[in-house]
């Protein structure tokens, strides 16, 4: 069944998962307060029992073309506060106050071993700033954007998500979103893009087609060709990063030109 | 616009201005919730309840210029906290009435495990193609006059009208944040908004652990005028005459909050939970709905089940209870698409449940009046949605 795979995917290893629901259990047979047993216990199981059911998957899930979604039925369930209400209740319960320590303290490591802590987690970084985008990407786009209100650039992929989250006044050629859709539909130029030896013809043709003023590379990539051959000169590195504007472009010939003749 | 102004506009607009707003529906409750913690609650859920009020009829309407709702919808929320304020104003003193239990151990835990959530929070950054849209959605917004959501995040081209996204709100909020303080909007969710959040969600559980363990003794008060407290400090005294473990309520609450905020940490057992939400995707409105929403409701529920809800509006006890629960649902709704669906499904089950556990059909009647509202516009833009895939009228 769908739904028991989904459960079983939220629930990781299951430790906490199970520990829960032998909570909501005890809680279903030992809670005498009416109003808490229904809102941490009963309810808790109608929840499970209707993500459960086969026609709450067709309805929610398979109907409103949601199945990727579905699991976030279980965020329904207050696992964390029945968890924490249940354990201090089985302590208060034991015959010597030494033992509800030792539960409690049992139980914290448990849920130590068991869980896992969320700082572990790939998704984090170490801020670099109050924006919390990395430095390279503000230094490069502060370059561009300097007296210049607005510009589209080509970035790499890696750079891609944090660009407009600093800046509106960088435009960017190709968005995050291709990388999610696994380049299916995306131009040629995306595709040369990510290589670590992209090929600078197909990279700066396709480029220039989608009006961008700049392209910009990580000092470790080395471009199929040279790409001052097809008119995108190298302007600066920052951070390791290698800035080339379009030679071609209006912006070239009224700011950047004079400069490259005078050099 | 110096730092500091910006600091200060921050704060007016996202601490003095809900806090105003939150005065009068915490008036309409019991006088144990007369605290600054549910003034700011209940202020951010009505806050956030009239702007999604304001912003869904102005984009069905496809009136497109979003200057002018984000000139208006400031002046709604400062004429909502004076007239809140105004009428809950004798009540003021007593919400800022804050007791610190300087001697309890436990308090010093939440402190610090919410302070270490903070400093976390503020200090990592989060490597994720969804918060890239979202964030991203919210800086075009900020600046643009034209409309919402019919740019693409990151390319800034015109795209359609983006229907799943389009009609919740909550990244409005902080583009139209960005234009009242200067500030960006990717720093505003980041960091303020992210810290509300978490302090939204642990005040939620500290509450309910105040209402779960609302039967154990308080601490002894050395106070001969309060007969109450000294009847349970007798009882207390009786009660440690067996080894068992008899933990004050204000010890138990404590210990409850921070074994709910340890479980949190470490409940990231895969990346779909919701505790790994609150950590990682903090402003978003999965995080919101998920770690704020779902436990207050089932907050209100325990309040509304329980007996002797004796308040100053003796002919409608429960009516705040009530009027924030109807603001739950479009809170919910300004979340996303997942509080859009889950949010009226949950609050109505649970009511539903609520009422035939503890035999109060009430509670499920009166829930499902104050959620026609919002019914009503969830339903309008679910519609819409399932038009525009073609599920209905396709």
């Amino acid at each position: 069944m769908p739904t028991i795979k989904l459960l079983t995917e939220y629930g990781g290893n299951c430790t906490l998962l199970l520990y829960y629901i032998l909570c909501v259990i005890y809680l279903f047979v030992r809670e005498k307060n009416k109003a808490i047993k229904v809102a941490l216990s009963v309810l808790s199981i109608t929840v499970l029992v209707l993500f459960a059911m086969p026609f709450a998957y067709e309805m929610l899930a398979v109907k409103l073309s949601e199945t990727d979604g579905y699991y976030r039925m279980l965020w329904l369930l207050p696992t964390s506060i029945v968890s924490a209400y249940a354990t201090i209740k089985i302590a208060m319960e034991l015959p010597h106050k030494y033992a509800s320590y030792a539960l409690i303290g049992i139980m914290l490591i448990c849920f130590a071993i068991g869980g896992n802590i969320v700082y572990h987690s790939p998704f984090f970084v170490k801020a670099e700033n109050v924006y919390q985008v990395p430095d390279v990407v503000i230094d490069i786009c502060d370059y561009l954007t300097d007296d210049n209100p607005v510009v589209v650039a080509t970035f790499p992929i890696e750079l891609c998500p944090y660009v407009r989250q600093y800046s509106t006044n960088v435009i960017q050629t190709y968005g995050y979103d291709e990388l999610r859709r696994g380049l299916t539909d995306s131009q040629d130029y995306v595709k040369e893009i990510i290589k670590g030896d992209p090929n600078a013809e197909i990279l700066t043709y396709g480029a220039r087609m989608n009006c961008s003023q700049f392209i910009i590379l990580h000092s470790s990539v080395k471009p199929i060709g040279n790409l001052e051959d097809y008119d995108y000169y190298f302007l600066k590195e920052i951070d390791g990063y290698y800035i080339y504007i379009d030679g071609q472009s209006p912006l070239y010939k009224e700011k950047y030109e004079s400069v490259f003749k005078e050099d | 616009m110096s730092v500091i102004i910006k600091v200060l506009l921050c704060i007016l607009w996202m601490v003095i201005i809900p806090g105003c707003i939150g005065c009068l529906p915490t008036k309409l409750m019991h006088k144990k919730y007369h605290t600054l913690g549910m003034v700011m609650l209940n202020g951010y859920v009505c806050m956030f309840g009239f702007f999604q009020m304001l912003y869904f009829p102005i984009v069905l309407l496809k009136w497109n210029d979003s200057a002018i709702f984000y000139k208006w919808a400031p002046i709604l929320f400062l004429v909502l906290g004076c007239i809140s304020l105004s009428f809950a104003f004798r009540n003021v003193k007593e919400y800022l009435q804050i007791r610190v239990p300087y001697k309890n151990i436990f308090f010093y835990v939440v402190i610090g495990m919410i302070g270490y959530m903070i400093y976390k929070r503020v200090t990592l950054g989060v490597n994720d193609p969804d918060d890239a849209y979202y964030m991203g959605i919210a800086m075009i917004d900020a600046v643009n006059d034209g409309g919402f959501y019919w740019h693409n995040a990151f390319t800034g081209s015109g795209v359609m009208f983006q229907y799943r996204y389009g009609y919740m709100g909550l990244v409005s909020f902080y583009s139209m944040m960005q234009r009242l303080t200067g500030i960006k909007a990717i720093i505003i969710a980041h960091i303020p908004m992210a810290i509300m959040v978490f302090l939204a969600h642990y005040y939620v559980i500290f509450e309910l652990g105040k209402i779960l363990f609302d039967k154990l003794p308080v601490k002894v008060v050395k106070s001969k005028e309060d007969k109450e407290e000294t009847e349970v400090a007798k009882d207390t005294e009786e009660k440690k005459k067996d080894n068992k473990w008899h933990p004050d309520k204000e010890t138990a609450v404590y210990l409850f909050t921070a074994m709910v905020a340890f479980l949190d940490l470490f409940y990231n057992v895969s990346v779909y939970t919701s505790q790994t939400f609150l950590f990682v995707r903090t402003w978003h409105g999965k995080s919101i709905f998920a770690n704020v929403i779902v436990p207050y409701v089932l907050l209100l529920m325990i309040i509304l089940a329980s007996e002797n809800q004796d308040v100053e509006l003796k002919k409608f006890p429960n009516l705040g209870y009530y009027i924030i629960t109807g603001f739950l649902v479009f809170v919910s709704l300004m979340t996303g698409s997942t509080g859009m669906i889950l949010g009226p499904l949950f609050i109505g089950l649970s009511a539903l449940v609520t009422a035939i556990g503890n035999k109060k059909p009430g509670i499920f009647a009166y829930t499902l009046l104050y959620m026609i509202p919002a019914m009503i516009m969830i339903i309008r833009i679910g519609l819409i949605l399932l038009s525009a895939k073609g599920i209905i009228f396709g």
